[in-house]
């Protein structure tokens, strides 16, 4: 039985299928940082494809698909695939994702305005700057860390913090 | 390893045995302390799923759970990230609690 592999295009069509974005795009991101992440160019070649329902959720989150695209294959060195570029995906008005209490509140918008990689705040999408960060390349930067005559816990931990700020942002 | 010297863990709730496995629950604001310090949206979106599961309704209520978890010295590390997480789950220390 083959497996299947989440790319990002799938993600997507779980998210307008009705799964909870983060969990589609968890299954992506195992994908791109763990099995798949000899075969990443295949993990996001395909383009989105329409939702069966065109609404302001599938809109969004395909925004946000794209520029996450856009945003992994320049952190990785990918070439990165000519869909994302599509005018479809840049969001008419700015979005700050669906966990805001505050809409009106101006530090909260004006942080994330700051923060958004450019992928996304070229699209409006302003998630903030943590949206990829993750575990799964902390134990890479450890072994770093030790290679480099780190023994002390907390310093090896600066030396990993220091590598993840300087790939995903602060 | 790391999260050892950042954080004071607490005993959970034995949930289920499966045999030799023993299957705890940890407090649930311990786990939102934890999500605050991560500060990813989808942490954050965990957080607006957990508060209405506890008693903490405003950002001095959150900043005691994360006293009571979180160790100063990953606090001070983590101060930014944790700023902007209380942030978008309560309104800005300017905008006053919700």
């Amino acid at each position: 039985m083959s497996k299947t592999l989440h790319t990002m295009a799938w993600a997507y069509q779980d998210i307008c299928a009705g799964e909870d974005p983060w969990t589609a795009l968890g299954n992506f991101k195992n994908a791109w940082y763990d099995y798949a992440r000899d075969n990443r160019p295949a993990l996001v070649s395909d383009p989105l494809g329409k939702p069966e329902r065109d609404t302001e959720h599938t809109r969004r989150w395909a925004a946000f698909c794209a520029a996450s695209v856009e945003f992994l294959c320049d952190r990785y060195g990918l070439a990165c695939p000519a869909w994302v570029f599509d005018p479809c995906y840049t969001l008419a008005t700015p979005w700050y994702g669906d966990t805001i209490v505050n809409l009106a509140d101006a530090v909260v918008l004006e942080h994330r305005r700051e923060t958004s990689p450019l992928p996304f705040a070229r699209r409006n999408v302003f998630c903030g700057n943590r949206l990829y960060q993750n575990k799964y390349e902390l134990n890479d930067w450890l072994q770093e860390a030790r290679t480099k005559g780190m023994s002390d816990p907390r310093n090896m931990w600066r030396y990993a913090r220091q590598k993840e700020t300087a790939l995903h942002g602060a | 390893m790391l999260i050892y010297d950042k954080i004071s863990m607490p005993r959970g709730t034995l949930w289920k045995r499966y045999g030799p496995l023993h299957v705890y629950v940890p407090p649930k604001e311990y786990i939102l302390a934890l999500k605050i310090l991560a500060g990813r949206d989808q942490d954050l979106a965990d957080c607006r799923i957990l508060l209405p599961q506890t008693r903490i309704r405003t950002r001095r209520q959150a900043q005691w759970v994360l006293d009571r978890y979180i160790l100063p010295e990953a606090q001070q590390d983590e101060a930014e990230t944790i700023a902007s997480s209380l942030d978008v789950l309560f309104g800005s220390e300017s905008a006053g609690e919700p």
